[in-house]
């Protein structure tokens, strides 16, 4: 691991109270009638990566990120439906592509991936646009900009 | 809600509130990503972010947010201390400093610090101190 960047927090930490607070809170947050109507008309593809975060840990899971949307952003859809790829742990042929991007990124809105629909909307362009701005941002060692 | 935890990796701490509720079909799922900043905002009091943005607890699960309100040290590595926040130049992993060991007396001078990162590793499946003997980080508090 390079440590490049080391910040100093402003504020102390209140790490008993954290702890404390864990597990305080199990009544379901609304969702709204408007967000659900959105995501039925926005592509899959698009309304997941469009601003997601990527998080990962070694070189190893970067490259195997890079490829799967390498892969997402060429493949056909019944291929990419086939396709597996190294767990976090780099064992091969673990996760769908569905899977390895819900462990790696998180998107700008919460919600769960819909898999019938993700490799179909691939094949879109502003699907491949979006693809095409994450994989930019891995070979440029920052976050991709919404 | 347990049972989407339950499907949580192995490295992810604190689990039980790392999911969020879909809807009525779907229920709670599993936060995505790799829960290295949840981990960080746990141990650090973070809790930035709309409730979207955060965990049933209420601490964030970006890195970005971990990072508000922060000023990256400055001063060399010498000036590092436990308890700041480490974060990867791509700002795609970061974990917390949990330990940094001066030079031994007579190492050759500028023989940087040896510092330990704590962070919730996706690698290894569980919560790991790394020995960071050389970290890159530019000093100048």
């Amino acid at each position: 691991m390079n440590a490049t960047g080391v910040f100093k927090a402003v504020a102390a930490a209140a790490l008993g109270c954290a702890l404390l607070s864990c597990c305080a809170s199990t009544t379901p947050p609304p969702k709204s009638d408007t967000a659900a109507a959105s995501a039925a008309a926005t592509n899959e593809v698009v309304w997941y990566l469009k601003g997601a975060e990527r998080q990962a840990e070694t070189y190893d899971q970067r490259r195997e990120i890079r490829r799967a949307l390498e892969d997402l952003a060429s493949l056909p859809a019944a291929e990419l439906r086939r396709k597996r790829y190294a767990d976090a742990s780099m064992q091969p042929g673990q996760w769908s592509l569905a899977t390895l991007l819900q462990k790696y990124f998180v998107p700008a809105d919460l919600h769960s991936i819909d898999e019938q629909r993700l490799y179909d909307d691939a094949q879109r362009p502003e699907a491949r646009t979006v693809v095409r701005a994450q994989i930019q941002a891995i070979d440029e060692n920052r976050q991709a900009t919404p | 809600m347990a049972a989407a935890a339950a499907r949580l990796d192995a490295h992810v701490t604190p689990r039980v509130c790392f999911v969020w509720y879909e809807n009525t079909r779907a229920g709670w799922q599993p936060i995505p990503g790799t829960g290295c900043a949840h981990y960080v905002a746990h141990q650090k009091n973070i809790r930035y972010g709309s409730q979207g943005q955060k965990c049933v607890a209420g601490y964030t699960f970006r890195v970005a947010p971990c990072l508000t309100g922060l000023t990256q040290v400055t001063g060399g590595l010498g000036a590092v201390q436990v308890g700041d926040i480490w974060v990867s130049v791509a700002r795609d992993h970061t974990g917390i400093v949990t330990g940094v060991v001066p030079p031994a007396a007579g190492a050759a001078a500028n023989t940087p610090p040896a510092i330990s990162i704590t962070h919730a590793s996706s690698g290894q499946k569980k919560e790991k101190k790394t020995r960071d003997a050389a970290p890159t980080c530019s000093p100048s508090r």
